[in-house]
């Protein structure tokens, strides 16, 4: 049931960012990539086994839908989790004092991610002052919103499993 | 006996006495005087007040009646401001679609005419859904056009979707040429908004304000549709090219409807079916 909870906010992130955040110039040009969060909140706090398989079919669609040479973003969000899911294991990212800053950094390494591939691959693209302010305004936005999106998914995650759980035990004939 | 008696005169007296007063009702009378005086403020008082609060009772109901007149009247100018958005919303769209059917009627290839539904999530890579796919003929490499100039091309297809790379994409080339000095070179997309004329010899001429065509010879692009104009030249001491800037005529923060060129059929070849 947890799946259903992380694909349907995932698709409802990936619908917002392609059709109304695109409404508007400004956001559709200096706001992140709001999967990135999702991806965070996955490797914050859920099981890497069930992660893992979000983050592929997630980087998948990404893929899908935008311009970007076929694999990138899969590869992007694949090793921002590994990137975080090992951080992790010697740093606890999801406390209170760490939580603000772990979307920026998310969003910092996801960009240099698509960036130094897209320079890379496409010798028409430079890493230029241009490109460095996009990624600058990108994480200061994800340094203000990026902590807000992270405890919505969690808390909105915590009530859903919370209602399943009550409807299952009314269901099953169980009185609470 | 004497109760008559008594009774017959009180009447009697009476009688004199209203007979009197009726005569005389100019006459002031001090009583009447003293009980106006005593009387008259409770009355005014009373009556003030059942004035007040029949006032506030009529008024209550006529703040009622206006609150109900102005929350209906809200949701009638709430539809109508409704109405109002999407008739100039129809009326756009008419100009647009009329621009388009204009537009259509001078192009020979068949067309799809499509509705941008997505835009790329990223800010990195210029992308746009359409509501048209396989099912309506639509497939990879074929080219995307608005009545401005060229919007994009198909890169992948699916049932009724297709995704478009537009043309300001850095992934994006289309062989061109400069209108006026038929200037060869290739117009490849920047990540802002603008395009690069690339391969454009040194010794054309080729002047800002140019209009930059296709030139047919990509196999993608019809010869002769508009991609933009010249806005910023570089000519360097050495090399063989000039850097040429072009402004698509395209508006791609305003697609919202583009036609799709579809493949013009193949011509049967004698013995064939």
């Amino acid at each position: 049931m947890s799946y259903l909870y992380l694909i349907g906010s995932g698709l409802l992130l990936l619908v917002f960012q392609t059709t109304i955040f695109q409404e508007s110039a400004f956001l559709s040009s200096s706001f992140y990539d709001l999967l990135t969060p999702f991806v965070v909140y996955l490797a914050l706090f859920r099981p890497r086994r069930d992660s893992m398989v979000l983050v592929i079919f997630f980087g998948l669609c990404m893929d899908s839908l935008s311009g970007a040479p076929f694999g990138l973003f899969l590869s992007a969000y694949f090793w921002l989790f590994v990137i975080l899911k090992w951080v992790t294991q010697f740093v606890h990212v999801s406390s209170t004092l760490l939580l603000p800053v772990v979307v920026a950094v998310g969003v910092l390494i996801e960009n240099f991610f698509v960036v130094l591939s897209l320079a890379a691959f496409s010798p028409a693209v430079r890493i230029s002052p241009a490109v460095l302010h996009a990624v600058s305004v990108q994480f200061v936005w994800a340094l203000l919103t990026g902590p807000f999106l992270l405890i919505l998914l969690r808390d909105t995650h915590r009530r859903w499993n919370r209602w399943m759980w009550a409807h299952t035990q009314r269901k099953n004939g169980f009185q609470g | 006996m004497l109760v008559i008696t008594l009774v017959i005169a009180v009447i009697a007296v009476n009688a004199v006495i209203l007979s009197v007063t009726s005569r005389h009702r100019d006459s002031t009378n001090p009583v009447g005087r003293y009980v106006l005086v005593l009387i008259g403020p409770f009355q005014k008082a009373v009556s003030q007040t059942i004035g007040f609060f029949s006032g506030v009772w009529r008024h209550y109901f006529d703040l009622v009646s206006a609150a109900r007149e102005v929350e209906a009247l809200k949701k009638a100018l709430g539809r109508a401001i409704r109405e109002n958005s999407a008739c100039t919303e129809i009326r756009l769209s008419n100009r647009r679609l009329r621009k388009m059917l204009n537009f259509e009627k001078k192009i020979t290839r068949r067309v799809v005419a499509a509705e941008v539904v997505g835009r790329d999530p990223s800010p990195w890579f210029k992308a746009v859904i359409i509501d048209k796919g396989r099912a309506e003929g639509v497939v990879k490499g074929l080219p995307v056009v608005i009545p401005e100039g060229i919007a994009g091309q198909i890169i992948n297809a699916a049932g009724h979707y297709a995704k478009v790379l537009l043309l300001v994409d850095h992934n994006s080339a289309v062989d061109a040429l400069d209108q006026r000095t038929r200037a060869r070179g290739i117009v490849k997309g920047e990540t802002s908004e603008r395009c690069r004329f690339q391969y454009v010899l040194r010794k054309r001429d080729v002047r800002i304000g140019d209009t930059v065509i296709s030139s047919g010879l990509d196999g993608i692009f019809p010869k002769g549709l508009r991609i933009g104009n010249v806005t910023g030249i570089v000519k360097r001491s050495s090399g063989i090219f000039q850097q040429v800037t072009v402004t698509p005529f395209v508006d791609f923060e305003k697609l919202e409807e583009v036609l799709v060129l579809l493949r013009p059929p193949r011509p049967a070849f004698a013995g064939e079916p």
